[in-house]
């Protein structure tokens, strides 16, 4: 970007600030979700891999072992809740990403927004039990 | 009747009462960071921000530099960012966004002084995407380029840009992404995009222009342009459409 030299500017920065988040609409917390989802979703990924090549690498029986060791404590189970949560927004938040690049429901992004989270809430609440009582 | 125009007028002008502003200020010669500064003034029901602020310079603080011009959200240079959205400041009623009225410059464009930016960056990007007519060939005496009025209704929309610059301040791939043109300059591609008259290959052409990371792709769908656009446009349609074609034409590889 070209600068006016004949002035001083100063510069009150190019990021989004955080502070604003209380002015952040609809759009703009979708755009932040999924990115954040994401994120979870790449580093669960990676996670995956490191454990299922324990199998490859260490032999079946020390996979056994540190399966069972990931498995023990509840606190995984409400992790893996989350985990789930993240896919289920991400999927249907990326449905109605999807559906603008198709031209469909510009107008109605926010609600759109609204029923992805509405809709992700009400799944991962009914699977709920499957994770954590299972 | 025209008693009852005068009474009616009347009413509508009546007193809201004192409204307080933090405005935003900053004198390169005297401050080395911007500060707040708290103001009251008088405002009825139909006081614009704009007029309070320049009932401050006028009467309070003669040294408040604000930047307007015709006051009836026509020139766009009043886009100032008003209780956290990115609105024109004549068009915007005090009462309407609730108190105190918080007053700053554009966010992500640099400050001269108080609340005026430096648009220069925002200019060069509007004259990046090439924003005038290229027909395919120079008009012969007595030659129009007639544009047929269902191929205006295209344009309707985003021909209303009046270069305010609250879209590109909203958007935070403009603000990351220097080589990004933002909403308004893309928007503005659009508009000779969908303009028939210049035909298929400048068509193609102005596409070519856009489509790489830092062109159409690099919208994400934020919706923050659309939603500041003072004048109603949406940008992000324009960006989602002509990434839509760009896409179609990059899968349609057979037909090249």
């Amino acid at each position: 970007m070209s600068k006016d030299t004949r002035v001083e500017t100063y510069s009150r920065g190019l990021i989004e600030d955080p502070s604003r988040w209380k002015d952040w609409m609809g759009g703009m917390w979708a755009f932040y979700l999924h990115r954040f989802t994401g994120l979870v979703l790449s580093f669960y990924l990676v996670m995956h891999l490191f454990v299922l090549s324990t199998g490859y690498w260490m032999g079946h029986e020390t996979y056994t072992e540190v399966m069972q060791a990931i498995a023990a404590p509840k606190v995984i189970h409400v992790m893996e809740l989350g985990l789930f949560a993240a896919f289920v927004f991400h999927a249907l938040n990326g449905t109605r990403i999807v559906l603008f690049d198709m031209m469909r429901g510009l107008e109605i992004q926010e609600q759109l927004f609204y029923l992805s989270v509405a809709l992700s809430f009400a799944i991962v609440v009914a699977s709920a039990p499957f994770f954590l009582l299972g | 009747m025209a008693t009852t125009q005068t009474e009616s007028e009347a009413d509508a002008a009546t007193e809201v009462g004192s409204v307080e502003l933090e405005v935003f200020r900053y004198v390169p010669e005297e401050d080395d960071e911007p500060r707040f500064e708290s103001y009251t003034v008088d405002a009825e029901e139909g006081t614009t921000v704009l007029d309070a602020l320049i009932e401050i310079r006028d009467t309070e603080d003669a040294s408040l530099t604000v930047r307007h011009s015709c006051r009836m959200a026509r020139c766009g240079s009043d886009a100032l960012y008003i209780n956290g959205k990115q609105r024109l400041a004549c068009n915007t009623l005090v009462k309407e966004v609730g108190e105190p009225v918080k007053v700053e410059p554009l966010p992500r464009f640099d400050v001269i002084r108080d609340l005026v930016v430096d648009m220069e960056g925002f200019y060069d990007r509007m004259e990046a995407v090439e924003p005038w007519f290229q027909p395919s060939h120079e008009p012969e005496t007595g030659e129009e380029f007639l544009q047929s009025p269902e191929n205006r209704k295209n344009i309707d929309t985003v021909l209303d840009c009046i270069w305010c610059g609250a879209c590109t301040s909203s958007c935070s791939p403009a603000g990351t992404d220097d080589r990004f043109k933002g909403p308004a300059a893309l928007a503005k591609a659009y508009r000779f995009y969908k303009d028939e008259r210049e035909g298929e290959e400048a068509r193609k052409n102005r596409l070519r222009l856009l489509e790489d990371a830092h062109g159409i792709y690099r919208c994400h769908t934020q919706f923050n342009c659309t939603e500041v656009c003072p004048k109603g446009i949406s940008p992000t349609e324009a960006i989602m459409e002509m990434s839509r074609d760009a896409t179609k034409q990059k899968l349609a590889f057979w037909r090249r």
